[in-house]
């Protein structure tokens, strides 16, 4: 019974009823609770319906209430026995718990079916946001000084929340400084990077210029260091292991290549800017110069100077003429037509003595690219007469030898034949010995080969094991984390359903029902059949009897007729008969009369567990106050 | 000319014993490690605020050229020159110590050469629920925060905020320029 309380206590909560925590059982339910829970019941059933939530003080309207409940419970399709406002105001568990059983059964299911579905992570999220954003907007607005930078908490649900945009800040971090290689105790460190980190290295927390931007500094060089790890990790993985080499020699060959390609990249520009920018730069450089150089001679003496460096000069002229028109402090103009001329002349000089030095120069340009072409051939010329001659000594040297060769001819062919031979023996033992050495050479150089292959290939295999591994690590780790998120999933999920009814529990509890009630149906079947064998038997002995009776009744009936002592045996027989038969009377009378006992006291036991008794007293209370009641208005009728 | 002004330097440095010089030196290279600006409230004490800058700039110098042309200690020593030995000293451990970290702030200045560098990141995820026009919208964006230093050492904050695509396209763009760097860095 106690489950089926705590499911119905459950179920009333779960509609809104206002029921303290304490109330496990209906036997703890008072007459209010009853009604107000009942009334509630009805207008979550029916929500059209118009129910007083709470018991009115007055008895006539109590009475009344109770009566509309009972109504609109029988309205549902309630039919356990008779229902009247009794059954509410003057209640006993049991007809209590039918009908919350009932009620209950005829709640709605909708919020029950929705909560049955799978949820996805998104719309629990979702929820969750919701629910958050509800809370957060039913809260009342507080000044921001109540607020320590920005965090508000509550009590209700218990957590906190961030308001107002004051004091959000920006993930900020900065390098921190933690000491290195502490860990490892096998390798030692130097005396002043120790006594630098006992006693001068400040606290990671007094590091940062502002103290909030410590938690971002410690995650980013934390996660910095995973991330290095991790590169290194992938770059090993991938390029690294393939290569044969050590870690070090690696980083080695790694570093040794990229200052290479920087330097082959840095040499490469500077060449480029040389050969595009090189000759304009010269240019400008000499259009400089040229102007100082100018500048300076036109200064100096007024007949030489580049005709770049006369024009500026003029214009500059032109300005200064200007200028000393503008101040007013005019010169003659006689000086200034005379100026301009011997300016004219001046130029007009200049220019041919340019022309000619141009043409000069020109020539001497032209001499100087014959000379040069000249002198490249020239050294064509030398280099081939070299090679002539060269070639000539070689051939004059063998001639010579021949000649020299030639008086003895006969002696010095036979020598010749004969060094020829001799050198021919030498070639062939050489090239034998060359092949008695070269067969075992080449046999090992096979072996060696054939050796290197495999253990190549060997490499090879495992590297591809060791790649198969490695991807196999990974993904078996991925799978982990997954099933991780899973089951986290999962056990949110699963802390969400224990807060409903704990599924469960109950399910185990009525299949155990369901078996204990098979157990009794079984035992109750056994005893039946007990009882029908107890009765067959019965039967029998009782056939047997009587015809053991008959019988000896028949025999000591023909005996008696004859004897006078059989008489008295037949009487008595037929007395020990009839008061045997009394007997067995008797005994079923006793049998009907116990199980007519057993009955009235479970009547006792179930009329007293009705409370009749207080029932009764709060009856006889209510008539009192009912009368009570109908004098006072009766009085206050009189009294109109 | 930087040994004269290192010279020049050495009799304020020693105003201070050489038991504080190891705090100077260490609060100087500290500071220079982390782009970060030391308060002179603490030295005011022992030097003017002028002999302080002083200070704190000829040591920079010193660590810089002592890690920067990879000095041994005994160059280094040599290079102080006049300075008292127990100051030397002190100096040359510093260093010793805080070698691995100027070298690389001093690899970072180098390779942050082009006109402008990222010099700090920030991302918020957002979820925008719903908008003036649907109830519902339940759209992702990220906002993500680019701390730019210019040439002339001035700070920008670019924000970009993107939705997913957005993001993608970002992402495959800044993947894209990983995948030639490291071509140019294997190959």
């Amino acid at each position: 019974m106690e489950e089926v309380d705590r499911i119905i206590v459950h179920s009333l909560r779960s509609i809104g009823c206002d029921i303290e925590e304490d109330v496990q059982s209906l036997r703890q339910f008072s007459t209010e609770l009853i009604v107000a829970t009942v009334a509630r019941c009805l207008k979550v059933i029916s929500s059209d319906l118009e129910l007083p939530s709470s018991l009115p003080p007055g008895m006539s309207a109590r009475f009344r209430v109770g009566a509309s409940l009972a109504n609109h419970v029988q309205d549902l399709g309630y039919k356990g026995g008779d229902l009247g406002y009794q059954t509410f105001l003057y209640s006993n568990e049991t007809e209590i718990r039918k009908i919350f059983m009932f009620l209950v059964e005829k709640l709605p299911k909708e919020s029950s079916q929705t909560a049955d579905e799978p949820l996805g992570a998104s719309v629990l999220l979702h929820r969750a946001i919701c629910t958050e954003l509800s809370n957060q907007l039913s809260a009342s607005w507080t000044p921001t000084f109540m607020k320590d930078r920005g965090i508000r908490s509550r009590s209700k649900p218990p957590g906190w929340q961030r308001e107002g945009a004051c004091c959000l800040q920006y993930y900020h971090s900065c390098p921190t400084r933690t000491p290195v290689g502490t860990a490892n105790l096998s390798i030692k460190l130097p005396r002043e990077t120790r006594s630098y980190y006992t006693s001068k290295l400040p606290y990671v927390t007094n590091q940062t210029r502002v103290h909030r931007d410590t938690a971002p500094s410690v995650l980013e060089a934390n996660t910095l260091e995973v991330a290095v790890q991790q590169e290194w990790e992938t770059e090993w993985n991938s390029v690294g292991l393939a290569s044969r080499l050590t870690q070090q020699e690696f980083k080695r060959r790694k570093r040794e290549r990229l200052l290479k390609l920087i330097r082959d990249r840095l040499q490469q520009d500077s060449q480029r800017q040389e050969r595009g920018t090189g000759p304009s730069a010269l240019n400008d450089l000499q259009q400089v110069m040229t102007s100082i150089e100018a500048q300076g001679k036109s200064g100096l003496s007024k007949t030489k100077g580049s005709r770049f460096a006369h024009t500026e000069k003029l214009q500059y002229a032109k300005d200064e003429e200007k200028t000393m028109a503008q101040m007013g402090t005019a010169a003659p103009q006689d000086t200034e037509e005379e100026q301009e001329r011997k300016r004219q002349d001046e130029v007009d000089g200049l220019r041919e003595e340019l022309h000619k030095v141009t043409s000069d120069l020109e020539k001497l340009d032209l001499e100087v690219r014959k000379f040069t072409a000249s002198q490249q051939q020239m050294d064509e010329v030398i280099m081939t007469e070299e090679k002539s001659a060269e070639e000539k000594k070689a051939a004059y040297t063998v001639k010579k030898r021949t000649l020299d060769l030639l008086p003895e001819a006969e002696a010095n062919i036979g020598k010749l034949q004969a060094v020829v031979d001799s050198s021919a023996q030498r070639l062939v033992t050489l090239a034998k010995q060359w092949e008695s050495h070269r067969e075992p050479l080449i046999q090992q150089y096979r072996e060696l080969r054939q050796l290197h292959s495999q253990r190549e290939s060997e490499a090879e295999k495992k590297l591809e094991e060791i790649k198969v591994f490695r991807a196999r690590m990974k993904e078996s780790a991925d799978e982990a984390r997954r099933k991780e998120e899973l089951q986290k999933q999962l056990v949110s999920e699963f802390e969400r359903m224990t807060k409903d009814v704990n599924r469960s529990a109950y399910t185990r509890k009525i299949l155990e029902i369901v078996a204990n009630i098979k157990k009794q149906k079984q035992e109750i079947d056994k005893i039946l059949v007990d009882t029908k064998s107890v009765q067959k038997e019965i039967n029998s002995l009782s056939g047997k009897l009587d015809r053991t009776f008959t019988e000896t009744d028949e025999l000591v009936f023909k005996d008696a007729k004859r004897d006078e002592s059989v008489k008295k045996a037949y009487r008595l027989l037929a007395a020990l008969h009839e008061n045997f038969e009394s007997l067995i009377h008797t005994v079923e009378d006793t049998g009907v009369v116990t199980r007519e006992i057993r009955d009235l006291e479970e009547q006792i036991e179930s009329e007293s567990s009705k409370k009749i008794l207080s029932n009764l007293e709060k009856i006889s209370e209510d008539l009192q106050q009912m009368k009570k009641e109908n004098s006072g208005l009766i009085a206050k009728v009189k009294g109109k | 000319m930087a040994d004269e002004k290192w010279e020049s330097a050495f009799p304020v440095l020693c105003k201070t014993s050489s038991a504080d010089i190891g705090n100077v030196c260490h609060a100087v290279a500290e500071s220079f490690c982390q782009d970060d600006v030391i308060s002179a409230d603490a030295f005011l004490s022992t030097w003017t605020l002028e002999e302080w800058w002083q200070v704190r700039s000829v040591l920079t110098d010193i660590m810089r050229s002592a890690v920067g042309k990879g000095w041994s200690k005994e160059k280094i020593s040599e290079e102080l020159g006049s300075l008292d030995e127990p100051y030397k000293k002190v100096l040359i451990d510093v260093i010793n110590v805080h070698e691995a970290s100027l070298r690389k702030k001093l690899l970072l200045d180098t390779t942050a050469v082009s006109h402008a560098v990222l010099s700090d990141f920030d991302w918020k995820l957002q979820l925008a629920m719903s908008s003036d026009k649907l109830a519902q919208l339940q759209e992702l964006l990220v906002q993500l925060d680019l701390d730019v230093r210019e040439a002339g050492g001035d700070r920008k904050r670019v924000i970009l905020e993107m939705d997913k695509s957005e993001l993608g396209r970002l992402i495959s763009s800044l993947e894209a320029c990983g995948k030639s760097v490291q071509q140019m860095t294997t190959s």
